[in-house]
């Protein structure tokens, strides 16, 4: 049973792959599948529950496996999947070939990714929930969903936390635990770790695209071995599924964008939708993104492109709260303090107050002091590499101009982001460490854009 | 808009420097931190993994969380699911992950109580300060130690004491027996042992709850006015063991009566029952049992007599007495003993039926009239009823008994600002703040005195 919890979802998610993507290598697919599937199945989760129907194994995977019927009904239809297609597959004998056909360099590459990845899985499988936001909120909800088998029934259940900041994130991780417990797992600590695995798989085919194999490995392993995205991925916080998606998302944009394969830009609106379900400050993120995307769809006369990342986004980003917004309306007497305060975001009168709000000097100066403490050198090696990379390899940036953007972007956002948040909430100053972790979803892609910059291409040499 | 291009020579030259410094520098980084950073991350946890492979969850989340976690683990074995416990207001760590589906509620540092719909009450980092009406107090506390000597029945006539007497024996009584308990505790060492010269009785018991637990040995004395029981203790914490003789009545009726408890820390100490014979005279009386013949049966000591204030004992859960079921209230005692009827009363006292709390406190009383908590709660039951000068009586005489526990003095003020009495309540409140600095209640009782805010 305890397999099942994990086989079922990436079964799922592998299904519905096959709807978005073809022609993509199974390793790859599996681990898009792994993401893509436990993501999918706690929104199933979800929609279940506001319709009424309870948390249960069976529940879940009446409506898992329905859907998954009707989608290979589909896919059988249109001739997406048939007997020869797997057959031609050889997993094993590909596996041979490319064992046999590794160099040393590559070898110790391998050797150590399967070490730090078995490590992983290790520590998290022997560690039970330890950490203390974890216990405070991520697992605590997930142990009482699946006590009470109902999110707004859990909400009634707690009493030293309020409701407001109980149910304040979205649920992907406290659902991804409850599906676990339903299924027998004692402590549910195995889903980062092989998200981590997929992660690495996922980088290393979207790095393969672009470049050698040892180079595509050797900067797998710098994604892997990221020390804030390594120690998340084995503990029970939500940070690492939001580097897993976001990453994942980032990766599958930019290759849509250069390769313009049909389901990459599904499979990018997905993920963001997906980060958006695990985490609600994805928002400045993926706007971001869109804009840059806009761009790319303008110059490649490409229009619908945005619209559907969009659509994507959009259709799972708001869901968290407008069933929060129902819930308190509908269960509470008084409208809650978190709706009530969840607008961050001074209020400026005109332009000249936006003026004066993003250029008081005396805040910025506050700002990037209180980022160099907490996340410049936290994440040293990381930003300095990107900023001597993208220097000594500038003549490279007009290859991978919108991967440039996305990545600089992305992280003026992030500064954008700290100075607004750091201007209303003067405490955030002390939840520093908060913003450490949250800073892990850019190590992904500004190793994945250094690794595309220094890439000799199978044609290029230096 | 100008091409940017470069020669071939300088494309060529930027194109060896960059490969250079951007694989060096990989290398490099990757090599020097973050390969070690996490290589030994990874490798002290795998170590700590193989050294302990099969650590339970309780193990593995002392080693990461600390001490705690053992008590949150006590108090979800030791509570129903359907506990509404009330936690210190200043506790941190995750309670309510352990304690689910347990309802929690947060206490206060300035109110002395806690809500009405609490059932139990966590006792933590010294909180509550403040007595609670308690049916049973489990905990988790360290073993007493505790050393016997000089165990008699003697005459309070100088130069008489009793055959009995250890000193005065060639060959060491037999040790003490168990004889009576409302507890649960392990013993981890009863015998006799020599400290300083002296061949004395040793006891170390650790308890997770400590009604009474009385050791006792068995005598056949008269009892009479000039009895006088006594021995010499020396424990490892104060309050905790007090001196207790049983008394055999005409018709086999039996009565335990108890001594003050252990003053002092790792001291020898003499404790004494020098008024038995009008004790038990006037608790036969109560009682309306012939005082004809008195004997004493038994002797020894109660090692399990509970502590002064709760959070002394460091880490526990109180269940609190709301009247609940569970205590059988037409049974009669076996054996008349102050914590049974101190229990009982309680018991009363949260039904609200004030005759019958009265009645079990004034034997419990009786039976020890050495225990301060017994007159505390007595005086509690008096304001209720209105009686302001039996209740003042009775917190003085608390207060007599146990001069160093602040929450006398508090209780003691209220009585007095009722009464008008605004000077002496100011004293007592005072004094309350002067005992115990963080009993907020008294400093706030202190302000709000003489503006009918108390």
């Amino acid at each position: 049973m305890l397999i099942v919890g994990l086989l079922f979802p990436t079964l799922f998610g592998f299904i519905i792959s096959l709807l978005i993507v073809s022609n993509i290598p199974i390793f790859e697919r599996i681990s898009i599948a792994y993401g893509l599937g436990f993501g999918l199945l706690t929104l199933a989760m979800f929609f279940l529950n506001v319709a009424g129907v309870k948390f249960s194994l069976i529940n879940t995977v009446i409506l898992i496996s329905a859907l998954m019927i009707l989608s290979l009904i589909y896919l059988l239809l249109r001739h997406r999947i048939s007997c020869p297609s797997l057959r031609e597959l050889n997993v094993l004998q590909k596996i041979k070939q490319t064992i046999s056909s590794l160099s040393i360099f590559e070898g110790i590459i391998i050797g150590l990714l399967t070490f730090f990845l078995l490590s992983n899985i290790a520590i998290s499988l022997y560690w039970p929930v330890w950490e203390s936001d974890a216990l405070y909120m991520f697992d605590f909800r997930a142990r009482v969903f699946a006590e009470t088998n109902s999110i707004s029934e859990a909400a009634r259940t707690i009493t030293i936390i309020s409701p407001s900041y109980f149910l304040a994130y979205p649920p992907l991780t406290s659902l991804v635990n409850t599906w676990l417990y339903l299924c027998g797992w004692a402590h549910p600590k195995i889903f980062c770790p092989l998200l981590l695995i997929s992660l690495a798989i996922v980088s290393y085919y979207s790095l393969r695209e672009y470049s050698r194999r040892y180079h595509a490995l050797l900067f797998t392993l710098i994604i892997v071995t990221n020390p804030g995205v390594y120690f998340y991925a084995a503990s029970s916080y939500i940070n690492f599924p939001c580097a897993f998606y976001f990453a994942a998302g980032i990766m599958y944009l930019y290759r849509w964008m250069s390769t313009q394969k049909r389901g990459f830009l599904g499979l990018a609106g997905i993920f963001f939708a997906l980060f958006a379900w695990t985490r609600q400050e994805s928002i400045p993120f993926f706007l971001g993104s869109l804009v840059i995307l806009i761009i790319f769809a303008i110059s490649q006369r490409r229009f619908f492109a945005p619209v559907l990342f969009a659509l994507l986004y959009f259709s799972v980003q708001p869901l968290w709260r407008i069933y929060l917004a129902y819930l308190f309306h509908s269960q509470y007497t008084a409208i809650d303090t978190f709706l009530a305060s969840s607008s961050f975001i001074p209020e400026v009168s005109g332009a000249s107050g936006l003026f004066k709000l993003l250029f008081d000097f005396v805040q910025w100066r506050k700002v990037l002091l209180w980022m160099r403490l907490w996340i410049v050198a936290n994440h040293r090696e990381t930003l300095y590499s990107l900023v001597l990379v993208t220097l000594l390899c500038i003549d490279r940036v007009r290859k991978h101009l919108f991967l440039f953007l996305l990545v600089y972007l992305n992280l003026i956002l992030f500064t954008l982001a700290s100075y607004i948040v750091l201007m209303a909430w003067d405490w955030w100053k002390g939840a520093g460490a908060s913003a450490k972790r949250f800073f892990i979803i850019f190590p992904p892609i500004i190793w994945y854009f250094m690794a595309l910059l220094t890439a000799k291409a199978k044609d290029e040499s230096y | 808009m100008k091409r940017f291009r470069l020669s071939n020579s300088s494309r060529r030259f930027l194109m060896n420097i960059r490969f250079l410094a951007v694989v060096a520098g990989i290398a490099l980084l990757v090599a020097s931190h973050q390969l070690v950073d996490i290589g030994k991350y990874a490798v002290s946890s795998l170590h700590f993994i193989l050294k302990n492979p099969s650590a339970s969850y309780d193990q593995k989340m002392r080693a990461r969380r600390g001490g705690w976690t053992n008590l949150a683990e006590f108090v979800r074995k030791n509570t129903p699911s359907t506990a509404v416990i009330t936690y210190p207001p200043f506790a941190k760590g995750n309670w309510e992950y352990f304690l689910y589906p347990r309802k929690l509620l947060s206490g206060s540092r300035r109110w002395p109580a806690v809500p009405k719909s609490a059932t139990h009450v966590l006792v933590i980092h010294g909180w509550p300060r403040f007595p609670l009406n308690t049916r049973i107090f489990l905990h988790l506390s360290p073993p007493r130690k505790i050393l016997v000597d000089g165990l008699s029945v003697g005459s309070s006539l100088l130069g008489i004491d009793s055959r009995f007497s250890q000193k005065n024996m060639k060959r060491p009584p037999q040790l003490l027996e168990n004889y009576l308990s409302d507890s649960e505790r392990t013993v981890t060492h009863h015998q006799r042992i020599k400290v300083e010269d002296r061949l004395v009785e040793f006891i170390q018991v650790t308890y997770t709850f400590n009604n009474y637990d009385y050791w006792m040995r068995a005598v056949d004395f008269p009892l009479t006015e000039r009895t006088v029981i006594k021995t010499e203790i020396k424990a490892n914490m104060n309050h905790s063991v007090n001196l207790v003789a049983e008394i055999r009545y005409d018709d086999d009726k039996l009565a335990i009566f108890g001594s003050s408890p252990n003053k002092e820390v790792e001291t020898w100490e003499a404790l004494s029952l020098t008024d038995l014979y009008q004790m038990a005279k006037e608790y036969a009386l109560a009682r309306g049992w012939p005082v004809k013949k008195m004997r004493i049966s038994r002797i020894g000591v109660n090692t399990g007599f509970p502590r002064e204030m709760p959070y002394l004992e460091k880490y526990g859960v109180i269940e609190l007495e709301r009247g609940q079921p569970g205590i059988n209230e037409n049974a009669e005692p076996k054996i008349d003993n102050a914590p049974y009827f101190f229990k009982l009363a309680n018991h009363y006292r949260a039904k609200e039926q004030v005759k019958k709390a009265i009645k079990y406190y004034q034997l419990a009383e009786k039976l020890n009239p050495a225990d301060a908590w017994i007159h505390s709660n007595l005086g509690d039951i008096y304001v209720k009823m209105g009686e302001y000068t039996r209740a003042i009586e009775a917190y003085k005489k608390a207060i007599q008994l146990e001069p160093d526990i602040g929450w006398f003095y508090y209780t003691l003020g209220r009585v007095y600002e009722k009464e008008g009495k605004i000077n002496l309540a100011r004293k007592s409140y005072e004094k309350a703040l002067e005992i115990d600095p963080s009993g907020i209640w008294a400093d706030d009782a202190l302000k709000n005195l003489g503006q009918g805010k108390g």
